[in-house]
Order: structure tokens, then C-alpha cells, then sequence
């Protein structure tokens, strides 16, 4: 299976967002190599095989968010990034569930600084909260705003959702936004879930 | 300031289309212009809700790769059943012309005109839950992989006891009108209809009309229930097909 160790347009891939931030992941996705290594650490680590496989996940949702909210700060070795990104999310939960930490590698929390994504903070019941609150706008609203916000162009979220054509797919867009807004609105309680 | 200028600075701001000096100087001016703080506190929490829906779904789709150790769901999957659905449409489109040359046939315009609006969802199993029930998944497989009788098999059998009774009759809806029983379609999307779950309600409404109208049954009701809301989800696309 190919690595993405020297695939440096996947970061300018999942920048520009649509179909090239699918494909992107894709890559990652596939890279068994980096997949293997993230499970074997985890195994070494008081950790399951199961486990190794959900901080790899976990790992490509930070990558992504990280890209595209501008914060990633890597010198462009993804697998090197990725890895770290999984080992810190790795030590963090073990640290959180205050299991006993023991790492074959030298490496301590404190050494390790990572962004990682709001959601992967969020309890589960503030999820579902969230969860309630976007269902109230609807499946399309959803998808419409999912797409705008990864960068999809208005004639494909027309294209993806079914909608006439890339004016219409505008006008639900602002509708399906100011939807949110008011939802806002109408929720204080989203200033403590999402601080 | 003009109140759409500070919107389409907040906007450019968390969508990241600033440069560092104009990020420097919007956020200054945050410290000292209340409304364009409060104003941007609101959209910050909107962009937060809908990254926090981004991740999510990825986790989801992740999830799903990982148990069927499939590829990636990407756009190119989904265009090549547009275009299939294309297809469809267009030789519905011939036979519709045929047939309306035809005495009597003019009825069959109106599956014609459903098809041209109708996409199917990409089934990616966001219910709004985190765990999505075996049966359920294996439906939603099935539907990807256009296994619709198999789909429409499992998917009967989710009793309106079940939790996931909604979701799996919106499903069930789809794979019914994927697979031309229109009027099945219909019955199932009015029973998510009816069940007033908020998260389904719309596109229900919406694809109850298209079935309707692929059915060649009376669809005033359905047209009526989506026109008398118009901030509904398919507002427009209803008075289309209305003018049409």
C-alpha cells in the first residue's frame, strides 16, 4: 500500500476543499503503513487494537480541521504530523481516563502540542444537544451548509442536493443559514458548549 | 457602518479570506464596536455548529469505510449516479414526449417532472445519533450499492416501536422510489411526514410530492403543505413544478 510520507499536495488538496478534500483523505485514509504504526502504539500503550484504529480516525479529523481552519503547522511530512497528532490524542486519553501512562518512547504530554478539533472535546451529551439543534433546520439545510463550508462551488452543491441551479442553491444557503442564526438565537446554552 | 458590510467582514474573517494586516484590523475593531462583536460572536457559533457537523460526518464516513473496508463515498460516486439518474430522466423525458403525442398520454409528464427534481440523499448515515443500529446500516449499505430490494427487505422490518422507525421509513422511502413503486414511496414518506420529527419533516414533504406525482395521484395537499411555509426547504422548487 503506497505511503502519503511525500505527498505534499494533500494539504493544498483538503485546503481547496470539495471533491479534491475527499480524495485527500482518501489517500490518508489508505495508508496502511501510518494506520499499522498508530495501532502498534496504542497496543504498546495500555491500549486495544480497536482503540489504535479510533485515534487513527481521530487523527485525520484533526489534519483536517487543523488545514482548514488554517491552524496546521507541520513542514509538510503528513505521516510525521499525523503520527504525533495520534500519539498526543492517544497519551491525552489515557491521561484524561487516568489510566497509568507508560510510553515506550520519549515522550511526555507536556512535550506535545497539538490543535485538535473542538468536537473531540465534547461530551456526549453535548453532542447530542448540537445534534438536536442542526436537525431542527432540516437534512438539506444540513448538507447545503456541510458543502458550502468545505469549500464545494454553488453550482456543485446544486449538483449534490439536487437543486435547480448554483442561484438557487445561493438563495437555500442564505436561508439555511439565517435558519441557524435563528436557532441561535434561541439556544444560550451553545456559549458554554462551544467556548 | 453599514451593517452588511460588518456581516460580509465577519464572514471573510472566519472564512479565513483575510489577510494577516486585515485580520489585525478586524480584530481591533472588535474590541471597540459592540454590535460587530455581538454580531460576531453569533456567526462565530454558526461556523463552529456547522465544523462541529463536518467532523461528524467524517467521523461517520471513516467508521463506516473502516467496517466494510470500502473506499471512500466520494463525489465521483455520487455524479456517476447522477448521471445514471440523468439517464433515467432523459429517456423518461423521450418516453414522456412520445407518449404525450399520444391521446390520453399527457399524465405521464408528471413522473417526468418528479424525476428532473428528485436526488437521492448520499446515505451517509447521519441520524443525529452516534450509534446507528445493525440493521439500519446494513440497509443503508445495501442502498449504496443499489441493492434496493435487499434494502427495501431489511428496512420493512423496523417495527414503529423501534427507535430508529423514522430514519428507517425515510430510507425505506427512497429505495421504494429508487426502485419505481412510487406509491409505496409515497405512503412511507407520509409516514415520516406524519411522525412531525423535525429532522426529516421537510424532505419528507418534499419527496411525498414526488412520489405523488410519479404516481399520478392527487398531490394538492402535499403542494399546499409545502407552499404554505415559505421559508420550507423546497419552497421554490414546489412553485416550479407549480408554474411547470
Amino acid at each position: 500500500m503506497k505511503s502519503i510520507m511525500s505527498n505534499t499536495s494533500i494539504i493544498e488538496d483538503i485546503k481547496l476543499g470539495g471533491m479534491k478534500r475527499q480524495q485527500a483523505i482518501a489517500t490518508i485514509y489508505q495508508d496502511n503503513q501510518l494506520k499499522n504504526q498508530v495501532i502498534a502504539f496504542v497496543k504498546r500503550n495500555s491500549g486495544s487494537a480497536d482503540e489504535g484504529i479510533d485515534i487513527f480516525h481521530e487523527g485525520i479529523i484533526a489534519l483536517d480541521d487543523n488545514v482548514r481552519k488554517d491552524k496546521y503547522r507541520g513542514d509538510g511530512n503528513i505521516q510525521g504530523y499525523l503520527f504525533s497528532t495520534c500519539r498526543f490524542l492517544w497519551l491525552n486519553k489515557l491521561k484524561r481516563n487516568k489510566k497509568m501512562v507508560y510510553t515506550d518512547e520519549n515522550t511526555t504530554l507536556d512535550q506535545i502540542e497539538e490543535e485538535t478539533p473542538e468536537s473531540l472535546s465534547l461530551a456526549d451529551e453535548q453532542k447530542a444537544i448540537l445534534n438536536d439543534l442542526l436537525g431542527r433546520i432540516g437534512d438539506k439545510c444540513q448538507k447545503i451548509l456541510e458543502l458550502w463550508k468545505l469549500s464545494y462551488s454553488m453550482e456543485e452543491i446544486a449538483e449534490e442536493v439536487g437543486l435547480g441551479n448554483a442561484g438557487i442553491a445561493r438563495r437555500q444557503r442564505y436561508n439555511c443559514y439565517q435558519k441557524l442564526l435563528a436557532i441561535i438565537d434561541q439556544a444560550p446554552e451553545l456559549k458554554n458548549i462551544l467556548k | 457602518m453599514d451593517q452588511q458590510v460588518n456581516i460580509d467582514l465577519i464572514e471573510q474573517y472566519l472564512t479565513h479570506e483575510m489577510s494577516e494586516a486585515q485580520r489585525v484590523e478586524f480584530e481591533d475593531k472588535l474590541k471597540t464596536d459592540e454590535a460587530l462583536a455581538a454580531e460576531f460572536e453569533r456567526r462565530k457559533t454558526a461556523h463552529k455548529m456547522i465544523d462541529f457537523m463536518v467532523t461528524e460526518n467524517l467521523r461517520s464516513q471513516l467508521k463506516s469505510l473502516e467496517s466494510k473496508d470500502a473506499k471512500i463515498v466520494s463525489l465521483q460516486s455520487r455524479k456517476r449516479r447522477m448521471y445514471t439518474l440523468a439517464i433515467a430522466a432523459s429517456f423518461i423525458i423521450l418516453l414522456g414526449a412520445f407518449f404525450m403525442l399520444m391521446p390520453g398520454g399527457s399524465d405521464l409528464s408528471r413522473q417526468q417532472l418528479a424525476m428532473e427534481y428528485y436526488a437521492s440523499p448520499d446515505f451517509t448515515l447521519r441520524s443525529g445519533a452516534d450509534v446507528i443500529p445493525a440493521g439500519i446500516a446494513e440497509a443503508v449499505t445495501d442502498l449504496r450499492s443499489n441493492n434496493l430490494n435487499s434494502a427495501i427487505a431489511t428496512l420493512e422490518q423496523i417495527e414503529i416501536s423501534d427507535p430508529y422507525y423514522v430514519l428507517a421509513q425515510y430510507y425505506l422511502g427512497h429505495a421504494q422510489f429508487l426502485s419505481e413503486d412510487f406509491s409505496s414511496a409515497q405512503a412511507s414518506f407520509q409516514r415520516v411526514a406524519d411522525s412531525n420529527d423535525l429532522r426529516y419533516l421537510e424532505d419528507a414533504q418534499w419527496y411525498a410530492l414526488l412520489s405523488c406525482l410519479s404516481a399520478e395521484g392527487a398531490c394538492t395537499s402535499y403542494m399546499n403543505a409545502i407552499l404554505n411555509n415559505p421559508d420550507h426547504n423546497f419552497y421554490q422548487q414546489t412553485i416550479e413544478i407549480q408554474q411547470r
